[in-house]
């Protein structure tokens, strides 16, 4: 059972869980991975790059290189046509996104739910980590497994890997660098019995 | 979503896949009696099963389902293909994607009803690129030999309904500072240009890309991008140019030849490379011997650019920050550009339910970036500054 990070996951939690890549914190066999969208989006980005100057530090580098999805074969050329499905799907939808108080994600935003979709189909059971609602919600209409990020940090609170006060923490700098996601204020407490800053 | 479902491309992808209804059912996880009632048009799937259509049939939902909107053209991209790079098709292929978010902007756009003015007949000649150039720039004011600096061409683009798109890329390689995206149903051409390239390169496809605009039948062709490309060294250095340097430096030893085009370039803010390139032009189209290959051009080149700042060096060097915000960055390049981009988007992001993600796949720019100019155009209309008539 793989998670499939979108970077703006990947950038909340690897710095603090590390390696958040793998399964060192995940109860095996479930392992949480990368695309290599991650590393051309900080690349290109010098304001993420001094956000996240940890980035580019060696084990984090040498972590998302073993945990980055290699595509093989067809996958490619799929993964392309989901995410024009689920772009299409999701402009199409635009008025009930809004009303849900959501924006109509982008093709590229889409693209952590193409690979997912598209690896499920390869028989790779995959869950997409996003904290992005309107793409929950296409995640939803289109039954393609999505959890947001407070949900796969509850899966290694209760491997008993991750503790409270690490979790606090971790929610504390969020906060600092207004980056924590509405979610985790909303469900800490049902999540962890604490209420998160 | 809306659009019944396309039969007849459905039966053509079943037929190249060897697939039958009750297969097809197996593969979805659906009764045989769901295909069937979706093939007779009486049922339509969910959306989930809609994906799950769309993949098992190689297809994605443009080509699954029809719809009563009437079909795009293709948007048009303007780029040099190399035979056989993958890396480039892939980049087309983006630019085009780009071009299908840009489409709902256009009517976002200032009047559009008048079709701008185009070369009649353009073809790749010394004599013909001479000649438009040097009514170019008579229109815009320019003598025969005077410098030409991008801010001269600015109007040009605007009175060609051209889009100039300012962003900041970073440092690109050469073919990656400007794209030119046609989209013919509204005959808007959107032009993106880097401004972390340096001035001498600025300056070329600033020119380069007026050259494709001037050009819209012959955009996203081979010939397309050499009449760009002649245009843009016929424009910043012209005829009467080159022969003055030409009867100056002809039989001269290579370093000498070097240094003379170096001192020229520096004169006229371009690359070496675009100086080189009319000298052989203006020798070959006269009979005269030309330079061939100067080992050492590519060399000069890289030195003369390095003499001067980048764009984005120059628009923001006030600036508090290393990067401008977005604020600064939209009213820098609002006036220096006359570009009614940023207002366009600001109403068309206004309009719909697309988030910063959306501008960061429009502009090719980092989501975090993408997050600070979001949150500035809904708060705003562009900026303050803003031009009549856009």
């Amino acid at each position: 059972m793989l998670y499939l990070l979108d970077t703006c996951a990947y950038l909340r939690l690897a710095k603090d869980i590390d390696p958040l890549l793998g399964s060192t914190y995940l109860p095996p066999p479930e392992s949480a991975w990368v695309t290599s969208d991650v590393h051309t989006e900080w690349s290109r980005a010098p304001r993420l790059q001094s956000k996240f100057h940890w980035v580019a530090d060696a084990q984090y580098v040498a972590n998302r290189a073993a945990f980055t999805v290699q595509l093989t074969g067809k996958m490619p050329t799929q993964i392309m046509q989901m995410k024009s499905s689920l772009f299409s799907f999701a402009s199409s939808n635009g008025k009930k996104l809004q009303s849900l108080g959501y924006t109509i994600p982008s093709p590229v935003d889409c693209m952590v739910l193409a690979y997912v979709f598209t690896l499920n189909q390869n028989g790779k059971v995959t869950t997409a980590v996003s904290d992005d609602g309107g793409l929950g919600w296409v995640a939803k209409q289109m039954k393609i497994p999505y959890v947001q990020s407070e949900d796969l940090v509850k899966r290694m609170f209760d491997a008993n890997t991750i503790t409270l006060p690490q979790i606090t923490a971790m929610a504390g700098y969020l906060d600092y660098i207004n980056d924590l996601p509405a979610a985790w204020k909303a469900r800490g407490p049902a999540l962890f019995g604490i209420a998160l800053p | 979503m809306s659009g019944q479902l396309n039969l007849s491309k459905i039966g053509q992808a079943m037929a190249r896949l060897g697939l039958s209804n009750t297969k097809l059912a197996d593969m979805l996880g659906v009764k045989p009696a769901s295909v069937t009632h979706w093939l007779q048009g009486t049922n339509k799937p969910r959306p989930d099963r809609l994906l799950r259509l769309a993949f098992a049939l190689e297809l994605d939902f443009d080509e699954l389902l029809t719809t009563s909107e009437p079909i795009q053209p293709e948007p048009v991209v303007a780029y040099r293909r190399s035979a056989g790079k993958v890396t480039t098709e892939i980049e087309v292929e983006q630019a085009k994607d780009i071009g299908r978010l840009l489409r709902p902007v256009a009517n976002y756009l200032p009047n559009r009803r008048v079709k701008p003015a185009a070369f009649i007949n353009p073809v790749v000649t010394y004599r013909y690129l001479q000649e438009v150039a040097a009514e170019v720039r008579e229109q815009v004011g320019l003598g025969a030999e005077s410098r030409v600096d991008y801010a001269h061409l600015i109007g040009k683009f605007s009175e060609l309904n051209a889009i100039i798109v300012p962003v900041m890329w970073g440092h690109r390689e050469q073919h990656g500072n400007a794209l030119h995206i046609f989209l013919p149903e509204s005959n808007a051409t959107w032009i993106f240009l880097n401004l972390d390239s340096n001035a001498t390169d600025f300056n070329f496809w600033m020119a380069h890309e007026l050259g494709h605009v001037y050009t819209p039948d012959l955009c996203g062709t081979d010939e397309g991008e050499n009449f760009a490309e002649g245009f843009a060294g016929a424009l910043l250095f012209p005829e009467v140019c080159a022969a003055k340097l030409y009867d100056k430096i002809k039989r001269k030893s290579d370093a000498i030849v070097v240094n003379a085009i170096k001192a020229v370039a520096k004169d006229y803010v371009i690359s070496p490379i675009t100086v080189w390139s009319a000298l052989n032009n203006y020798a070959d189209a006269h009979g005269e011997a030309n330079f061939g290959h100067l080992t050492s051009i590519y060399g000069a080149a890289k030195n003369v650019a390095k003499e001067f700042k980048t764009i984005s060096q120059s628009l923001f060097e006030d600036s508090a920050e290393a990067l401008p915000c977005a604020k600064e960055f939209v009213e820098v390049t609002e006036k220096a550009f006359v570009t009614p981009v940023f207002r366009a988007f600001s109403s068309y992001l206004k309009d719909s339910a697309h988030g910063a993600g959306w501008l960061r796949d429009a502009l090719s720019i980092p989501l975090i970036d993408a997050k600070e100019l979001y949150g500035y155009l809904l708060a705003t209309g562009g900026a303050e500054n803003l031009h009549q008539g856009t």
